[in-house]
């Protein structure tokens, strides 16, 4: 009898207990997939919401709700008088912000309301738009929600490595730590069709200083060492043209404080592939002479890129960690205006490349020799390799393949 | 005052009335058989058969129609002694080819042999009587029993009649130390029990410890194996089962040889077997004639079934009204599209097809076999196809519950796999009040209850808790044979070493 009565007892205390409260039935929740964030012509907040409509036909339709409001939370409440379900926060996927917003105020304080909220997807990932949200909003997804649309278009292009990848976590860090500036994916609209146009590079105030294009954005993988899979890089060589893949990147960072600026000795080690070599090459008797000259193109583009740094006085890498780490003592004097010691530090690039592979040869016969062609090509990467050859039998005597088709 | 009074009246009068069972027989024949007809009144299938043989003495031989083997008492019993015997001593020396006959003295005796289908040969002048063992009643032939159904197993299942089931399995263990008790239980029935035990193997203890427990067993009558298992039992009102029935010799034979013991109820086809582990139940007899590595993989689904048939449902309970983050984004919009139309909430949703499924369990149990697999196919189509098409539950649902039910029926054993199919409604009822952590909360204490558990004494949860790493080469995997040189130490065996491995 204690005993039953003990159960009865926990069964009633269960009933009462405030479970229920957050009780939010899927079908009556208005999943927010995105948002965007921006400033209209009056400098006035305006949230766009990309929200699919659950109905029982379709699951693909979805909504924009847009409205302008002071802040964030009174957002919020703005659209849910406008939509008929609780809005939830826990699936966002993206996180738009328009250029006019990234040029004229701080990302910090927006995202904000995301950061508090523990219900809120802190894998959103944060996407600067070359634009307006409105030309976002005005674009067509093929028939897909725009949240999911604009997400796997990120995250396939970070897979192929022609983007970066900054979820809302991510941004956190970047905007607070003061030894590196944000950077975030960066989408524009041409012809009512999103695209990924590069990287956005934001300063220490959070404000938008410049981008970087689709070939800067790969070297800038490479200076990141996010080589979780390979990073290719294309150039010109002699006549043809040069695709190589970037399996291992190591930058090795020496610094040093001299003459009242800081001095940083960059040494990257990279594992290189060679895709794709049009020319004539004779390996591996070249192999020193190609690794020259793949270190020289590399050091230009580390150059370049960390010059192009230095003028938006920015430092996306992080290479204040490194004077955080070694000078510390300089470090407490700085932190707080790090970009612009940064601008005014030696910066050395040293690569050194390994070439890991070159692939197999085809076509070393004389008569392609002769028409200067020659091809190397290899197929590193885990995804399935198709090659195809195409005959010509039409011209009599030559049974070697006029081209090459290979894909990855 | 009245309540004590009823109560005391309840304890004091036990009408005892039976002077004369224990009353010795008297030497007059017809006396009795007078005394036999005044104990068996209206009981019209006694059969007394009175003749005299060939020195004129008197002879009766009584039995209960349709209980006794009427070509035995034609042929053996009353033949010879009709036709060829000259005295009486003849008959006992060599004229009865029967192969058991005791002498009885007293009443008591002769009713519960005639009960029991025996034939009673009264003489005249004898204050004794011979009891022939005759026993034939209409008896079902060996087949295959259809709950417990395997694939390359033998398709012997076992009967009502103890004696053929004790034949059955010594036709498996011929072997001296196969002991058999046997025992009687039942105010009225005076069920015969036989509890066969291996005793090199079994652990004396749990033996001595299951046979008080049937010795103490009050009840008017055992119809059932089952009715025995629950009054000998450890906790009676735990939802899981602490034996195991089973109507399979060759599963009872090879439980035997682990060391645990079985009980043959007389007129059950069902053998309890004793002490079990939870564990124990995901084994089948199959397991150890299929390769290893398939019995292995049919374990892990079995194993992985248990888990989907108790917390799947509530898990989708969960996830929809609680934890939409963890779904993946496309999956989302097709569950949520299709629950838009559903008016319920997810739980009474889900009762409702729970419940409709186990009724089209219960329905096509109770219809004759042809018309039960037409209700089944046309029960899950009709109300799984019509109740969507009407917006009562989603489309999303039904396949959850069709999951869960197939995954119950995984479960070899049928008694294991209803308590599995019960304990997952508290569940769902706890995951729609508090979510995931109302699930937590539900397994857990499931958890708790199973180690609390013991079977005659042996932890339930063996080789889990108490953790016995050697038990779980037949646990999650059936490791080859020739590598499963021990018997499981969860049922405690005096004798480690499988036989065959001895020598080595």
């Amino acid at each position: 009898m204690k005993k039953v009565r003990g159960i009865l007892l926990s069964l009633m205390l269960v009933g009462l207990s405030t479970g229920c409260g957050d009780q939010i039935y899927l079908e009556e929740a208005e999943v927010i997939l995105g948002i965007g964030i921006d400033l209209n012509e009056n400098d006035q907040l305006q949230i766009t919401n990309s929200v699919p409509i659950i109905s029982e036909q379709t699951a693909i339709a979805s909504q924009m709700v847009t409205t302008s409001s002071r802040n964030l939370r009174q957002a919020k409440d703005k659209l849910d008088l406008s939509v008929p379900g609780k809005s939830a926060l826990g699936k966002i996927q993206n996180i738009l912000i328009g250029r006019r917003l990234l040029e004229k105020k701080n990302l910090l304080p927006y995202l904000d309301v995301f950061f508090r909220n523990p219900k809120s997807e802190i894998n959103a990932r944060v996407i600067a738009v070359k634009g307006t949200i409105q030309e976002v909003d005005h674009a067509e997804f093929q028939g897909r929600v725009p949240g999911i649309f604009i997400k796997d278009l990120i995250d396939k292009s970070y897979e192929s490595r022609n983007s970066v990848l900054t979820n809302l976590q991510q941004v956190h860090r970047q905007l607070l730590n003061p030894e590196s500036t944000p950077y975030l994916s960066e989408i524009s609209v041409v012809n009512k069709k999103v695209l990924i146009s590069g990287t956005a590079l934001l300063n220490r105030n959070g404000l938008y200083t410049t981008s970087l294009n689709k070939e800067e954005t790969s070297t800038f993988l490479v200076l990141l060492e996010d080589t979780e899979s390979p990073i290719p890089l294309n150039f010109p060589y002699r006549t043809g043209e040069m695709s190589i893949l970037v399996e291992e990147a190591k930058n090795e960072i020496q610094t040093k404080y001299e003459n009242g600026r800081f001095q940083f000795d960059i040494k990257p080690k990279l594992k290189v592939v060679i895709m794709e070599a049009i020319g004539e090459i004779d390996f591996p008797k070249q192999r020193d002479v190609l690794e020259q000259f793949i270190q020289k193109v590399i050091k230009k583009r580390y150059e370049d890129l960390i010059c192009k740094f230095q003028q938006h006085q920015i430092d996306p890498i992080g290479y204040g960690l490194y004077v955080k780490a070694f000078h510390y003592s300089y470090w407490k004097k700085i932190k707080d205006h790090w970009s612009e010691e940064f601008a005014k530090a030696k910066v050395t690039v040293t690569p050194s490349i390994e070439i890991s592979n070159f692939g197999i040869k085809l076509y070393s016969n004389k008569s392609m020799a002769d028409i200067g062609y020659s091809r190397y090509f290899h197929a590193p990467l885990p995804v399935s390799t198709t090659l195809a050859y195409v005959k010509n039998n039409n011209s009599p005597g030559n049974d070697v393949p006029k081209s090459v088709m290979i894909s990855y | 005052m009245s309540f004590l009074k009823w109560f005391s009246g309840i304890l004091g009068k036990e009408n005892k009335k039976e002077p004369d069972q224990a009353k010795p027989i008297s030497k007059r024949l017809t006396q009795n058989l007078n005394t036999l007809k005044e104990h068996f009144s209206l009981a019209p299938d006694l059969t007394v058969r009175q003749f005299q043989i060939h020195d004129g003495t008197q002879v009766a031989l009584a039995y209960l129609e349709d209980l006794v083997d009427k070509v035995a008492i034609n042929d053996q019993v009353l033949r010879p002694i009709m036709l060829e015997s000259k005295t009486i001593q003849d008959i006992l020396n060599y004229l009865l080819p029967i192969g058991k006959m005791e002498t009885a003295q007293n009443w008591e005796e002769i009713d519960s042999s005639l009960l029991a289908g025996k034939s009673i040969l009264f003489i005249n002048g004898n204050a004794h009587v011979f009891i022939l063992y005759t026993q034939g009643w209409p008896q079902r032939a060996i087949e295959e029993s259809p709950v417990e159904t395997t694939i390359k197993g033998s398709h012997q299942g076992f009967v009502e009649k103890a004696s053929t089931n004790i034949a059955l399995i010594r036709r498996y263990i011929p072997n001296r130390e196969l002991k058999i008790k046997k025992l009687s239980v039942g105010e009225r029935s005076k069920t015969t029990i036989f509890l066969l035990y291996m005793q090199d193997i079994a652990k004396p203890e749990i033996v001595w410890e299951l046979e008080k427990r049937i010795k103490k067993a009050r009840i008017d009558a055992i119809i059932n194996a089952g009715e025995l298992e629950e009054l000998i039992e450890d906790h009676p009102y735990s939802i899981f089962p602490q034996f195991e029935t089973s109507e399979r010799p060759d599963h009872t034979s090879m439980q035997l040889l682990q060391g645990r013991i079985a009980v043959l109820v007389d007129h059950s086809p069902r053998v309890i077997i004793a002490p079990m582990n939870f564990t124990s139940y995901f084994q089948s007899v199959d397991d150890f004639s299929f390769r290893w590595a398939i019995a292995s993989f049919t374990r892990f689904l079995r194993l992985s079934a248990i888990f989907i048939a108790t917390v799947f449902p509530a898990t989708y309970i969960a996830i929809i009204s609680f934890h939409y983050e963890v779904i993946p984004m496309d999956l989302m919009l097709s569950i949520a599209s299709s629950r838009a139309r559903v008016p319920f909430p997810p739980i009474i949703e889900a009762l409702l097809m729970e419940l409709a499924i186990e009724m089209l369990r219960e329905a096509g149990l109770r219809l004759p076999k042809s018309i039960g697999q037409t209700i089944g196919v046309v029960g899950g189509i009709v109300i799984g196809e019509a109740a969507v098409q009407a917006g009562i539950v989603s489309n999303i649902m039904v396949i959850v519950v069709a999951v869960t039910a197939i995954s119950s029926y995984i479960i070899p054993n049928f008694d294991m796999a209803s308590s599995i199919r019960l304990s997952r409604f508290p569940i769902m009822i706890l995951a729609s009040i508090l979510g995931m952590v109302g699930i937590i909360i539900g397994v857990t204490i499931i958890i708790i209850h199973l180690t609390s558990m013991e079977s005659l004494g042996v932890p339930y949860t063996s080789p889990l808790a108490p953790m016995r790493f050697s038990d779980w080469k037949d646990t999650w995997i059936r490791i080859p044979l020739r590598k499963m040189i021990n018997r499981p130490l969860s049922v405690h065996p005096t004798q480690l070493k499988r036989q065959g491995h001895k020598k080595e």
